[in-house]
């Protein structure tokens, strides 16, 4: 790997976003280890794209609303995706509509889970700790109101994730808006399957584990849900997998793809 | 340490290592360490596991090193590389106890984000202020590339230019940015 290759192929920003084949980043590793000038240039790379993001979380840096207003017009115009976009409201009014006349109370919610904390880590740990509970429902964890956001709008943006097999053309797209504090990842499995509880684990596009979410229990109509914080989940593509836990053992029963898009 | 020393061949340095030269395995810690703990930091995004990856790494090239394992001075580079990834694997492996790399379960919390791991609070504040130099368009394009994660070909429709012009947008802000950044980390 010579510098041209690196500059021509873009060598050090793939290496830093983990786009490059494992065989070609292995070659780059080998060639920042004996380059000083590559070395710094992909820490740089590294630490421009951090900033980057996190400028542009912070809002620091200029959005093109006028463009962005454009594109969500032309977008709506398509006929195939007003066919889409309507299908997905209505099952999203639905699934809403299940779980909102499903969901127990607060306090019916903090009972059961009281009731059923020995058996929910029933993949490979013997008691659940804080911090398990902390992973496993990260939007149940206390965190410092501020008296801006408070004022805000609660908004649970909700996903159904079809199969990668069954997925249609587009895949399985999730919409953030800023004032999002979480979003709901829903899955259907079959009812019956048999399994005590599921375990549901979300990759981002270089399949680095991003969250994960053990002893999960299936609704009456066979319907998966968890709460995903919005901090996880920036722009960009996701695997889901979900697998189904039985007597200590667990079985894949999907893997499922997601784009999330930020507003 | 003498200056000589500093400034040993990977010939040199492989040579006194093999004789258990202490300030030899120092220039070779100075010289590599960085790079074995950016590469490590890459693959966990953990600042405590970076560290405890370069500990271990090093451990096991000097020994490695003493014993004359390597053959090649000129692959002292990836020779460290090699020592550098297995470690890696092997931590992620011993820590969240699976089979493989693809399917460990691995609790990352939303503070072990890229930006964290990357970005301290003094760096964060002197790049964001890098930021606020460029122009309003060049600010829209890493914003679309980086944060938004769009394509070169949206990109080039929403800013109604070329994806050539894209390209170069991309190449002159980067640089353009290192420059503003170094001049504003220079002590």
């Amino acid at each position: 790997m010579n510098h041209q290759e690196i500059q021509n192929q873009e060598i050090i920003e793939r290496y830093v976003r983990h786009t490059l084949p494992p065989a070609e980043r292995r070659a780059f590793e080998e060639h920042y280890f004996a380059c000083d000038e590559c070395f710094e240039q992909v820490r740089t790379t590294a630490q421009f794209i951090a900033a980057v993001r996190h400028s542009a979380k912070r809002g620091v840096l200029a959005e093109s609303e006028t463009a962005a207003a454009e594109s969500w017009w032309k977008a709506w115009l398509k006929p195939s995706l007003i066919f889409a976009t309507a299908a997905a409201a209505v099952l999203a009014i639905a699934l809403g509509y299940l779980f909102f006349r499903q969901s127990p109370s607060p306090r019916e919610e903090t009972a059961q889970e009281k009731e059923q904390k020995p058996k929910q880590n029933d993949i490979g740990k013997a008691t659940p700790t804080p911090e398990d509970v902390a992973i496993n429902h990260p939007s149940r964890t206390p965190e410092p109101i501020n008296p801006a956001q408070a004022k805000l709008p609660i908004v649970l943006p909700t996903v159904l994730l079809d199969s990668v097999r069954d997925a249609r053309s587009g895949g399985n797209q999730l919409t953030l808006p800023a004032n999002a504090a979480s979003a709901k990842l829903v899955i259907e499995v079959e009812p019956g399957t048999g399994f005590d509880s599921f375990q549901l684990q979300l990759f981002d596009v270089g399949k680095r584990p991003v969250t994960s979410f053990s002893g999960i229990k299936a609704n009456a109509q066979g319907v998966v849900a968890v709460n995903v914080s919005a901090a996880l989940l920036p722009n960009g593509k996701f695997l889901v997998k979900l697998y189904g836990a039985k007597g200590g053992e667990r079985e894949l029963v999907g893997e499922y793809d997601l784009t999330v898009r930020r507003q | 340490m003498q200056p000589d020393v500093e400034h040993l061949s990977n010939q040199e340095l492989v040579a006194r290592i093999r004789q258990s030269d202490a300030e030899a395995e120092a220039v070779l810690y100075e010289k590599f360490y960085a790079r074995v703990y950016f590469t490590a930091l890459s693959e966990t995004h953990s600042k405590d596991d970076a560290e405890d990856i370069r500990a271990e790494t090093f451990l096991r090239v000097i020994q490695a090193l003493r014993q004359g394992k390597l053959r090649s001075a000129d692959s002292l580079p990836s020779f460290i590389v090699g020592f550098t990834l297995n470690v890696i694997r092997e931590h992620i492996r011993q820590k969240y106890r699976a089979d493989s790399l693809e399917d460990y379960e691995y609790d990352v919390t939303s503070e072990t984000s890229l930006e964290s791991v990357f970005l301290d609070a003094e760096t964060s504040r002197a790049l964001e202020e890098a930021a606020r130099q460029l122009k309003p368009r060049e600010q829209q394009f890493l914003r679309m590339y980086y944060y938004d994660e769009l394509p070169k070909e949206e990109i080039a429709r929403r800013l109604g230019i070329n994806e050539e012009r894209v390209r170069l947008i991309k190449s002159r802000t980067l640089q353009q940015f290192r420059d503003i950044y170094k001049k504003m980390t220079k002590p």
